[in-house]
């Protein structure tokens, strides 16, 4: 049978860097010298960890020295242990909730502050310090005003004669608690990106629509909502990914509790990794997440497109 | 010759550090060669000689302080060490960095601080960087157990100290027979409680002798007062001390064996979470952040017996309460008697490469001035004996009698040594404060603690 020979000055033809000026050239260098320090920063904590942690979790990752090649048992056993999958249930619905809620109060403040009313320069800067704030703060702000015997909210209820409730220490008000945290947060960072798409909107669609005789609601609907949603498609998504990653806010109002009812999969890895030195497990258990959040996007981009 | 005046001038200099014995030597051969020397400079040489000792390396040593160890005054080293928080950064930690430096020119210590709960995420860290840190501050036995403390018997009995120390602290650094570290400070838990608040429900005060349930009959006054009759935690550790005072435990002696459920436990924590959602006399309990809650509702006058520790009796004393003090409860009939012992240890980073200057700083941080400036300034309990025949740290105070009592019979939350046992037992007290049945809450610690202990 006959090889194929390629020419070797075919062969340095291909591979040669194509023929490009001195001027573009140097454009070309720039770039990449823009590129590069962040490139590298992103493999080297990014994609280099991502790695790591896949070959961590095919062992017994121990940090005094008992490594054991273990191949897919931990997978196996994330597959088995009911308290992982009731993590990842509880971020789901954390998830969906927070994001559904702080991006609607995000997008109805937008609609108000983008209207032409006094002092709403004000109000968009006090309305994203939350966001630029510690979250340990902020988190420890809200554990004050949500305690059971000193919080001002039960305070407030107890004026009411509504009686005190227990916002943290029940399961499932603990977690509307922390769902209706993560929303306020969620739409104070939020808001300018929602303010600047209404903004971006063409006044003449308002304006001819205004002389159709369509009502305001009509208007937000049928212009304001269509013109925002490629940045809704990317603040749903930014807001399901941000959701996996809450870790300060349960941390300090909850650690989980009471009874893993606030248990996120981030702490459940957080648990499972620092503070029971699985480190092979916690490995696992992240990339099931990375998983999971991949499959999340992937539907929501295709959501989207369709 | 030299008169008084520059003999007191030149004493003084070698006892601040500015000259040392070298240099005053030097001086006194210039000022009169041999005879100089051989006269006043020997009384002058004698009189230093408390302060500082020949250098061979090393500098001043102040009174009191362990003497230099020639085998670490040759190279440089730095000494990384990291300390909690609300000890670094007080003035006798600062003037111990000082002295320890000035004791050794060539250790350049490396301070590093963080919050309590959060060192052993540091701690284990380093250990899986390959960096272990020098000099930490935690509880030793918890990281002798899991293989990130050095052992440090050997460098114990070179020092030949053991005796100095309250027997109980070293409790705080051994594991299976073996030291991993320093003792640092002591304390435990006891019963506070506002007198005044007592009186207005009719209700005796808790005395030495009394149990649970007569504690718990006098809290009954304060149903529907308005007012805590107790502020309940619902923290691992308080809970823990609880269980000890009813003569339970939540490991077997060998602390290989978890005892969550002994019926001794289940019993007291019942009683306890009943005060709460039953009785309605005490403090419903907040999430593991909010710890200091029953303290601020002691402070706030809204409570009026409060179990803690000694650190809360400054700010108890500023709050003009008109307070008592006693041991915690005699278990639920009166003859046992426990709580559980804090503080801290200071231990060495497994593999560090600075074991024996690690351990010489863990020894300036127990030599008793300094032990006893962090009683004064810090509100922090001594680990020497010694140090408690001082009258001027106010160990005689009655208030504080009752603490010392109860360091007698208290253990540490040994617990805290397996993670997974530590998290199962404080997600089952928490969940009975919350109403869940005490007995099956505990049951289902048993079984996840008993698999982590194993």
């Amino acid at each position: 049978m006959r090889s194929r020979v390629v020419p070797a000055r075919l062969l340095a033809s291909r591979l040669a860097w194509p023929a490009v000026s001195s001027a573009r050239r140097r454009r070309y260098l720039a770039a990449y010298a823009f590129v590069g320090p962040a490139l590298v920063l992103l493999v080297v904590f990014a994609v280099v960890p991502m790695y790591y942690s896949l070959w961590v979790s095919l062992f017994d990752y121990g940090i005094a020295g008992s490594n054991e090649f273990t191949g897919l048992a931990n997978y196996l056993h994330a597959l088995h242990d009911q308290l992982f999958w009731k993590s990842l249930g509880v971020t789901s619905i954390y998830a969906v909730c927070s994001a559904a809620l702080g991006l609607a109060w995000a997008l109805g403040l937008a609609a108000l502050v983008t209207q032409r009313l006094p002092f709403m320069g004000w109000f968009r800067i006090l309305y994203f310090i939350p966001s630029v704030g510690s979250i340990v703060a902020v988190a420890t702000i809200w554990l004050w005003m949500l305690d059971y015997n000193l919080g001002l909210v039960n305070y407030w209820l107890s004026l009411a004669h509504v009686g005190k409730l227990p916002f943290l220490q029940d399961a499932r008000w603990a977690l509307g608690s922390v769902i209706f945290i993560g929303a306020w947060i969620g739409a104070s960072y939020n808001l300018p990106i929602y303010a600047a798409g209404i903004e971006s909107v063409s006044r003449e669609l308002f304006e001819a629509a205004q002389l159709d005789g369509a009502r305001a609601w009509q208007r937000f609907r049928h212009i304001t909502l269509p013109s925002i949603a490629p940045i809704t498609r990317y603040t749903v998504i930014m807001a399901i990914i941000g959701s996996f990653q809450v870790l300060g806010l349960i941390d300090v109002l909850t650690n989980g509790g009471p009874d893993n009812g606030t248990l996120f999969t981030i702490k459940y890895i957080w648990e499972q990794g620092w503070d029971f030195l699985h480190l092979g497990y916690a490995s696992a258990i992240s990339l099931f997440m990375l998983l999971f959040l991949f499959l999340v996007t992937w539907q929501q981009l295709r959501a989207g497109r369709a | 010759m030299m008169d008084e005046r520059e003999f007191d001038r030149l004493a003084e200099l070698v006892r601040a550090g500015h000259l040392s014995r070298r240099q005053l030597i030097d001086y006194l051969f210039r000022l009169g060669g041999i005879a100089a020397l051989a006269g006043p400079g020997i009384a002058l040489l004698e009189a230093c000689g408390n302060q500082a000792q020949p250098s061979g390396g090393g500098g001043p040593v102040p009174a009191g302080y362990p003497g230099i160890n020639q085998n670490i005054t040759g190279s440089k080293i730095t000494l990384h060490i990291l300390l909690a928080q609300d000890y670094a950064n007080e003035a006798p930690f600062k003037d111990l960095y000082v002295a320890f430096q000035r004791a050794y020119p060539n250790i350049t210590l490396k301070v590093d601080n963080a919050v309590w709960e959060d060192i052993p995420t540091k701690v284990k860290t380093a250990a899986l960087g390959g960096t272990p840190i020098d000099v930490m501050h935690q509880h030793a036995f918890e990281f002798g157990h899991i293989g990130l403390a050095e052992n440090v018997d050997d460098l114990w009995s070179k020092w030949g100290k053991l005796g100095d120390f309250l027997p109980n602290s070293l409790k705080d650094v051994t594991w299976g027979g073996k030291k991993y570290g320093v003792p640092l400070d002591v304390n435990c838990m006891f019963t506070v409680y506002n007198k005044d608040l007592l009186a207005q429900v009719g209700a005796n005060p808790p005395t030495s002798s009394m149990t649970w349930p007569q504690l718990r009959q006098e809290l009954l006054k304060f149903a529907g007062k308005g007012i805590f009759g107790i502020g309940l935690s619902n923290s691992a550790w308080n809970n823990s001390g609880y269980v000890h005072s009813n003569g339970g435990d939540l490991l077997n002696a060998q602390q290989n064996q978890a005892t969550i459920n002994l019926p001794q436990n289940v019993a007291v924590i019942k009683l306890l979470n009943e005060l709460g959602w039953k009785d309605k006399v005490g403090s419903n309990p907040t999430p593991t952040k909010r710890q200091d809650e029953p303290t601020a509702l002691f402070l706030a006058k809204q409570s009026a017996v409060l179990l803690t520790g000694p650190w809360d009796l400054p700010d108890i004393r500023k709050g003009g309460i008109n307070v008592g003090t006693t041991e915690l409860p005699k278990g639920m009939g009166g003859s046992t008697n426990g709580s559980v012992q804090g503080g801290g240890s200071l231990f060495i980073g497994k593999n560090s490469k600075n074991r024996e200057a690690a351990f010489e700083f863990m020894k300036w941080a127990v030599a008793v001035p300094h032990q006893v400036r962090m009683i004064k300034e810090m509100g922090r309990w001594s680990v020497i004996k010694s140090v408690y025949s001082d009258a001027s740290i106010g160990a005689n105070d009655p208030l504080v009698q009752p603490y010392f009592n109860q360091l007698k019979t208290a253990t540490p939350y040994t617990l805290e040594a397996y993670p997974e046992g530590d998290k199962a037992w404080s997600d089952a007290v928490a969940g009975a404060y919350n109403g869940a049945d005490a007995q099956q809450a505990l049951d289902n610690a048993q079984k996840v603690a008993s698999a982590a202990v194993k």
